[in-house]
């Protein structure tokens, strides 16, 4: 079946997408793909009907897809749903993932990816907290180990929900952020490559180079402090887009790709 | 211009790399060992095919990304000829373009590099019977592996 439309999720927001798709009353599947990870979602002339994400289906996979900041994203035309799992109406799923997309920004200051690990603040809190139900489910799973997707998929809770709790945890100071062993495997970018970067870049662009670093970086969905080696060339690369003139664009990924090789 | 294709095939993941002619002859190659002349030939024959396919349709490409179960063929379009990767499927996207593009950069302030694209430059066109039956028919003589 052939796709319409194709494109990344850190340029084509997904909620921006299904606004799109939704008021031209589009049917078929929505498909995206982020590593190792999948997830679809189903339109009948413009509503939403079916959604699933791991182990996810309905409402909360729709809203865990959209805090995705990045990954893959074909759209099939007129494929049919095999189910109908969304009991809400496209107007309300909308509205509500647009409050949490909000939501999103503020818990990425604390919890910039679920793939983190959090664990009991040895100090704790130095007033008196007093936890909902679900805050006190997610703070039982919290061991040091788990990281908050983990936790999520533990509780059957979407990757949302456990995030917000996991950032209204950290904020009452009952946690503190573990290096997750997964960030943990793969090898992060130090601060000597983002000082080169930032250095070179101000070179050709001026006091706004940091600025744009910090624009990219967010939208490839890392932190300096979480970035991984094997996205440093595809930030080089975002980054010297922004470079107008072809000869100091050519000269700056020159010295970028001496950087990246070591 | 052999430089160039080596400083490419030694990121991780791409087992070579090489330059086809607008009509499918490989100008210069460092090809993974098991490919023959006449396998890049034909690999090279296919890719101008395609460019020129979208060229005609009025939708040329200055790159095309061939994703295959166990490879991923990346073609940069320079114009006089084609440079075709081919790697992995766990190359890194971002690190190949931007080698590319400071090497393909380089070639253009190389006068033997232009000098030796000259020597192919030809109209694009393939031909693929005539290609696989009669193969180094339209190359100039003695000018294979030369810088």
């Amino acid at each position: 079946m052939a796709e319409v439309l194709k494109g990344n999720l850190s340029q084509l927001p997904l909620l921006d997408i299904l606004k799109v798709l939704s008021s031209s009353g589009k049917s078929g599947r929505l498909e995206l793909e982020q590593g190792n990870k999948g997830g679809e979602i189903y339109l009948q002339d413009g509503s939403l009907v079916h959604a699933a994400a791991g182990s996810q289906v309905g409402e909360g996979a729709v809203y865990s897809l959209i805090g995705w900041q990045e990954g893959d994203l074909r759209f099939y035309p007129e494929a049919e749903s095999p189910e109908e799992t969304i009991s809400l109406t496209t107007e309300q799923m909308l509205l509500e993932a647009g409050r949490r997309a909000e939501q999103w920004e503020d818990i990425k200051k604390i919890v910039p990816s679920t793939e983190i690990v959090f664990s009991l603040s040895p100090s704790g809190s130095t007033n008196t907290v007093s936890l909902k139900p679900q805050e006190w489910q997610v703070l039982a799973q919290v061991d040091g180990r788990r990281s908050v997707l983990e936790i999520a998929e533990l509780l059957d809770m979407d990757e949302f929900e456990a995030a917000r709790m996991t950032y209204s945890l950290v904020t009452a100071g009952l946690l503190r952020e573990e290096v997750s062993p997964n960030i943990n495997q793969q090898e992060l970018m130090g601060d000597e490559f983002f000082e080169r970067l930032t250095e070179e870049f101000t070179e050709i662009m001026g006091p706004l180079a940091p600025v744009i670093i910090d624009d990219e970086i967010s939208m490839l969905g890392e932190t300096r402090k979480t970035f991984p080696r094997s996205k440093a060339a595809e930030l080089v690369e975002r980054i010297s887009l922004e470079i107008q003139d072809e000869g100091d664009r050519t000269q700056f990924q020159s010295t970028m790709l001496e950087v990246l090789r070591g | 211009m052999e430089a160039g294709l080596k400083e490419i095939k030694a990121l991780p993941n791409v087992f070579g790399c090489f330059l086809t002619s607008n009509r499918g002859r490989t100008i210069a190659a460092d090809p993974p060992l098991e490919l023959t002349e006449e396998e890049l030939e034909s690999i090279g024959a296919a890719v101008i095919q395609v460019l020129l396919g979208l060229e005609t349709w009025g939708s040329p490409a200055g790159e095309l990304d061939f994703n295959y179960q166990r490879s991923r063929v990346v073609v940069r379009d320079l114009d006089q000829a084609a440079l075709v990767m081919i790697c992995s499927p766990e190359v890194d996207p971002a690190m190949l373009r931007l080698t590319v593009n400071v090497v393909t950069r380089r070639w253009q302030d190389e006068s033997r590099v232009q000098d030796r694209l000259q020597e192919f430059s030809d109209e694009r066109m393939v031909d693929l019977p005539d290609l696989f039956e009669q193969p180094g028919a339209s190359e100039p003589a003695g000018s294979e592996n030369q810088d």
